[in-house]
């Protein structure tokens, strides 16, 4: 990174942490600390909701999906627009009501105190692990890429974040994250625009889009429903419909953005606002990936993008192998590179040649890529420990190598306020979970308003530490998006459960409740470990055997009561 | 309790910004991933 680059990042992290300090100095008591005393208006709950859910991940993650995978990781947040409307009609209201700190502390009204206990503990575990991650997943690849030490870059984040989370609380997280949002909008805009207008002079934008499509990058829609296939309009709707009801309706770190609302209308619209922007934002960071894609059919790519590992291969004594390989893949980009050129010049002639000349580019293209399968191969053979999926670091590689002095500083600085946003809101999220729902309820109840303010202080403290510390134990990674994704869908659909039966099932009660909870979690791990189930159905699974037990189970109890 | 409950009956019947009531925005919110679902639809066949 040049000068100009750490002037940039330095500039914009040193601004974020002491803009959050100053401007959410002196929290008095618990309630300005855990909800900003009910004061956010809609505009900031949205960008604060959208800036929790998008954390570095989505900005090192979707960009490579789109350039392995095509957009078809769109369909993923189909369902969110339907939830956003579920939830607007139906919990905002209720948790407006109810007055509540925390989603949990609606189930002991509703409930008993055994189920907001199991409800809160699934969220912290999943929520604490899920910080951790937030924090590396991020540090891995600028380590990797950029050569600084992991554990020093895990802790410059992880310490920031604590710095403005704990001294502001809640409102230091929603204006943090207003500016967060505004440099990732900022740096992603310049680097679509950039990747775009760095393509050859003859290459226009519909050319690439041309290509991109024929090489299946932009299959953003998939009718056919198979439950094999992770991403489709099906599982889109139906499962992300359940997972986004499940986490904006019952994760702490969402639910905590819009109870921050003055007013109800405050926490719809806010919810709203990012049911219509979301799907847009995914689409056209998705479409970058695709743009940086066809990029490199102009411009080498590294025959392996992490790295570390190649040069790790290279080192391990089969150097000559790996040496020879990047030649032939060398000779083979030049190859494509030419037809991908002839292609071109057919479909801006609009000759008759241009099926002819799509397939030559099509031939030359699965030489390349069954080189670089070779390689990753090669990889494999020599450490079978290797996690050799490079996709997350596709995108950071095309900014560091090809996006100018300045450039690479704001994006960087992009990755990291993503990372930062969501960090808070989670840090923040388990604080009020663990004092409000544990602490308070079952240790403190008496105390004063200043022991509690006190205590949610060093709870973050704790948590921060706890994800600081989880990231320097955390080791390997597939693709680090669908790994927090599968992580949530393992807990998501219980709690969902959980929720809907206490709002729409009000025949169920507390015990046939809670035992369902357990066998519907158990049914969520079996899935996972035994089958071959996509992740996504994993919120269906996990939701709808709580509201079928819990009425099997109410009968017994009605009998049990009955014969009693 | 009772004054919390009227707070929020209150809360539920406030207009929200720029509809008249609140259906329309949900419509709204539905019709645009309609659209975007079209719209795609039509990308992924326009350019494969």
């Amino acid at each position: 990174m040049s000068l100009l680059d750490w002037i940039v990042l330095a500039g914009t992290m040193l601004f974020i942490v002491v803009y959050g300090v100053w401007q959410t100095r002196g929290s008095k008591n618990i309630s300005d600390y855990l909800l900003g005393n009910k004061k956010t208006p809609w505009f900031t709950i949205a960008l604060s909701i959208m800036a929790t859910q998008a954390s570095a991940i989505t900005f090192l993650s979707a960009p490579g999906q789109a350039y392995t995978d095509g957009m078809r990781f769109v369909q993923f947040y189909f369902g969110l627009p339907l939830a956003m409307v579920v939830l607007s009609v139906t919990v905002v209201p209720i948790y407006h009501k109810m007055r509540v700190y925390t989603a949990y502390e609606y189930l002991e009204k509703r409930f008993d105190l055994n189920t907001r206990t199991l409800a809160a503990f699934l969220f912290l575990t999943q929520r604490g692990l899920a910080a951790g991650f937030t924090i590396f997943a991020p540090s891995l690849i600028l380590s990797s890429l950029l050569n600084w030490d992991i554990y020093i870059t895990n802790l410059l984040i992880g310490s920031m974040v604590i710095i403005y989370t704990v001294s502001g609380g809640t409102n230091a997280v929603s204006q943090t994250q207003k500016f967060q949002m505004g440099v990732i909008m900022v740096g992603m805009f310049i680097a679509g625009v950039m990747v775009v207008s760095m393509l050859p002079r003859e290459v226009s934008f519909g050319n690439a889009l041309q290509i991109a499509g024929d090489m299946g990058r932009l299959n953003a829609i998939d009718f056919e429903f198979d439950l094999e296939s992770r991403y489709n309009i099906w599982s889109g709707v139906i499962g992300g419909f359940f997972l986004a009801l499940s986490y904006f309706g019952t994760d702490q770190s969402q639910v905590q953005r819009y109870l921050t609302g003055r007013s109800v209308t405050q926490s719809r619209m806010g919810l709203l606002f990012n049911g219509m922007a979301k799907i847009p934002m995914q689409f056209l960071i998705l479409l970058i990936g695709a743009m940086v894609y066809v990029f490199y059919f102009f411009f080498q790519p590294p025959v392996f993008f992490n790295k570390v590992l190649l040069e790790d291969a290279r080192l391990s004594g089969n150097r000559g192998q790996i040496v020879e390989l990047e030649d032939q893949y060398s000779k083979a980009f030049f190859e494509r590179k030419q037809k991908a050129l002839d292609y071109v010049r057919e479909l801006n002639t609009g000759a008759n040649q241009s099926d002819e000349a799509l397939n030559s580019l099509k031939q030359a293209d699965q030489k390349l890529n069954a080189i670089r399968t070779e390689t990753i191969e090669t990889i494999k053979e020599i450490d079978k420990d290797a996690d050799t999926n490079d996709t997350n670091y596709i995108f950071l590689n095309f900014v560091i190598d090809h996006l100018p002095a300045g450039i690479v500083g704001l994006l960087i600085a992009v990755i990291l306020s993503a990372s930062m946003s969501s960090t808070s809101s989670e840090l923040n999220a388990l604080a009020s979970t663990t004092v409000v729902d544990v602490y308070r309820r079952r240790f403190k109840k008496d105390a004063n308003e200043a022991h509690y303010l006190n205590a949610s202080r060093w709870i973050t403290v704790f948590w921060g530490a706890y994800a600081i510390t989880f990231t320097m134990f955390a080791n390997r990674l597939g693709t680090l998006i669908e790994a927090v994704n599968v992580l949530g869908s393992l807990v998501y659909g219980t709690i969902l459960g959980i929720f809907l039966v206490a709002f729409y099932f009000k025949q169920i009660g507390a015990r046939a409740t809670f035992a369902a909870a357990i066998v519907a979690e158990l049914i969520v791990v079996y899935c996972f470990a035994f089958t071959e189930v996509p992740y996504l159905w994993f919120n269906v699974i996990g939701c709808l055997p709580v509201i079928a037990f819990g009425f099997l189970f109410q009968q017994f109890i009605k009998k049990e009561v009955g014969e009693g | 309790m009772d004054t919390i409950e009227g707070e929020n009956e209150a809360e539920n019947t406030e207009k929200p910004p720029f509809f008249k009531e609140w259906k329309s925005w949900y419509i709204l919110v539905i019709g645009e991933l309609i659209l975007l679902i079209i719209l795609f639809y039509w990308f992924t066949n326009a350019f494969s």
